[in-house]
């Protein structure tokens, strides 16, 4: 049934989520044809230059938080408004229902932050080219002066080399899109409890929450820089930390959800 | 078009009534097969258990019979049918006296009447 | 085992005020029961409770010998009292969706129902009217092989043709070892199809009795009946 649901949501969601990404890179790749064209003595007036910025700058951003409204979206409409009536009356688990939106929300989430990369590289691509060029480099021997530079401060930081830190740091990350995916789901079940205003409870509740959070976090980055008296050293083991919490928040925000979906499912 | 019944008398009877008179007036020909409970419950817009009640009361005077892989049939003697018509016939005709009756009307009177409305209707017809 | 709903001591509570309280009900197979109420005499939160979406305060609803949950699911059609397919599917969707999730759908019967009304499969829902909307939910409802189908008030707000459609619908699709439970206010004209009625009052059953049995001792049709028993 879970590959079912995957289907499903996969269905409701990928319109909308491949449109926004797309556009990203599209906009990322008319850039780069625009500074092709300008490298090769193409005149573009300097207002276009300045709207074409502004519009990708927007739709960077816009792509993310469009990315995750959505997916927001999707979770409360499906289950706590009238599509609920149906949702909710399926033969299946409240954990494949979570668990399916879930993973649904973490793959765009990974593909909005590989689109994001990929239109930055894009737009990037001819001048790094043009750059080489002018300065009779090749892209390895960029790359090599790239990774020493990484590997010092991966050393530094008490790595034993680049690869390590970079998996520590993609763990971290992925520890925080599970955390603020299972956190938006969290609020948006504490939200449909009210009787009314059930959108704007659930705003509310994250802002307070990631309020909370802030507080905590730079508590405990404080406490361990003390502790262990360096505050660089002592880095990757307060992201650790923080990693761990949220982790556990986040389980911990699953087994709520799931108790709301269960027991208090509150349709109108 | 669903069958025009009466919201104060049990449904099951006034099916009984329907069926017996689509008998009577040949609607159904003796020996003629029924249609299933579902589609007559369907046509009758009824529930499905008060038609199967109602046939199997049928069934029970004598005017329907069942075989039993092929569904049910109108009764094949013409005599059971032509006493029914019968009975039907008098109690029709004993209300409309009653009725009379309480109009006011006496006996001579009725008759009297009876025969100049028929004689009226030979006329139109 | 022939009874397929069974209520004990059900109770919900909203805040203070109970929508249902301590109802006692069962209801065998093969029975198309007409659920009849005034407003907010607990009707709607019945059907919810069969159907898992509310929990009961206290008491138990068992379904086939189940709490409601996933096998009862797979085993109840509901109709809710609203419309609660996604705007954004095509009819298409809906059919592919039903089929996925309910084991007992019967496509064929669905496709021929659509083609009746002449509903294509590439219809979306935004385009079309809250009547076909309607029609359209009941069609999917009524395409499962379910053992128990609650219908909450399947005829309110259609004009009376697309009335008697529903209600040839229902009858076409009945099956011997269903139950049929329609919640409506718009008695007289499903009277007909019913084998049974409840009377809800205050979130307790006042009665439970055959249409027949009722015309019988009491002479009246269930609809007069109802009228005299929730005067105000």
């Amino acid at each position: 049934m879970l590959k079912k649901c995957l289907k499903h949501e996969w269905k409701a969601s990928w319109k909308g989520m491949a449109g926004i990404n797309g556009a990203a890179l599209a906009l990322g790749l008319l850039g780069s044809l625009g500074i092709l064209g300008t490298l090769h003595n193409m005149r573009i007036p300097d207002l276009v230059v300045v709207l074409y910025m502004f519009a990708y700058i927007v739709i960077l951003v816009a792509s993310s938080i469009v990315t995750y409204v959505l997916m927001a979206g999707r979770y409360y409409k499906s289950i706590f408004t009238d599509e609920g009536y149906l949702t909710n009356t399926l033969p299946v688990t409240s954990d494949q229902k979570i668990l399916s939106r879930f993973l649904i929300f973490l793959f765009w989430g990974l593909v909005n932050i590989l689109c994001i990369f990929g239109s930055l590289a894009l737009l990037m691509a001819p001048l790094i080219s043009e750059g080489l060029a002018e300065t009779n480099m090749t892209m390895d021997i960029v790359m090599q002066a790239i990774n020493r530079a990484f590997t010092e401060v991966a050393l530094e930081l008490g790595f034993s080399g680049l690869p390590m830190m970079s998996l520590f740091l993609t763990g971290i990350g992925l520890a925080g899109i599970v955390y603020s995916i299972m956190a938006i789901y969290f609020c948006i079940s504490l939200g449909s409890l009210f009787s009314s205003h059930k959108i704007l409870a659930a705003v509310l509740i994250y802002f307070g929450l990631n309020m909370v959070l802030q507080v905590i976090t730079s508590g405990t980055t404080f406490i361990t820089g003390i502790i262990s008296n360096d505050l660089a050293g002592s880095f990757p083991l307060v992201l650790l930390l923080n990693a761990f919490m949220e982790l556990a928040l986040a389980v911990v925000f699953y087994f709520i959800n799931r108790y709301i979906m269960d027991k208090k499912l509150n349709l109108q | 078009m669903a069958w025009a019944l009466d919201s104060g008398r049990p449904i099951y009877a006034q099916i009984i009534e329907r069926v017996q008179l689509d008998i009577i007036t040949g609607h159904y020909k003796p020996g003629e097969k029924l249609p299933s409970v579902r589609d007559l419950a369907s046509e009758a817009a009824v529930n499905p258990n008060t038609m199967q009640k109602a046939l199997s009361e049928l069934e029970q005077s004598g005017l329907l019979y069942t075989q039993r892989t092929s569904g049910r049939f109108i009764t094949e003697d013409t005599e059971l049918i032509q006493r029914m018509k019968t009975t039907l016939a008098t109690m029709q005709v004993r209300e409309f006296i009653h009725k009379m009756r309480q109009i006011g009307l006496d006996d001579t009177e009725i008759f009297q009447l009876i025969q100049t409305i028929m004689k009226e209707e030979a006329v139109y017809e | 085992m022939s009874e397929l709903l069974i209520c004990r001591e059900l109770t919900k509570n909203f805040g203070n005020k109970p929508a249902l309280d301590h109802l006692n009900l069962t209801l065998e197979r093969g029975r198309i029961v007409g659920l009849l109420g005034p407003n907010g005499s607990g009707k709607t939160t019945l059907l919810k409770l069969i159907n898992g979406l509310l929990v009961p305060t206290e008491g138990e609803v068992l379904i086939d010998g189940f709490k409601p949950g996933v096998e009862t699911k797979t085993i109840v059609s509901y109709l809710p009292d609203r419309m609660y397919l996604g705007n954004w599917m095509k009819v298409c969707d809906l059919l592919e969706y039903y089929a996925d999730f309910y084991a007992d759908f019967d496509r064929s019967r669905a496709d021929g129902m659509l083609e009746s009304l002449h509903i294509r499969p590439s219809d979306r829902l935004r385009t079309m009217s809250k009547g076909t909307k309607e029609k359209v939910q009941l069609i999917l409802t009524m395409s499962r092989r379910a053992q128990l189908y609650c219908l909450d008030e399947p005829i309110a707000g259609v004009d009376p043709a697309a009335r008697d459609y529903i209600l040839s619908t229902i009858l076409n699709n009945y099956d011997e070892n269903a139950t049929i439970l329609i919640s409506t206010h718009l008695i007289s004209d499903i009277e007909n199809i019913l084998d049974e009625v409840l009377f809800l009052k205050d979130g307790q059953l006042k009665l439970q009795s055959s249409v027949d049995e009722i015309r019988l001792t009491e002479g009246t049709s269930v609809d007069a009946l109802f009228r005299e028993v929730f005067k105000c």
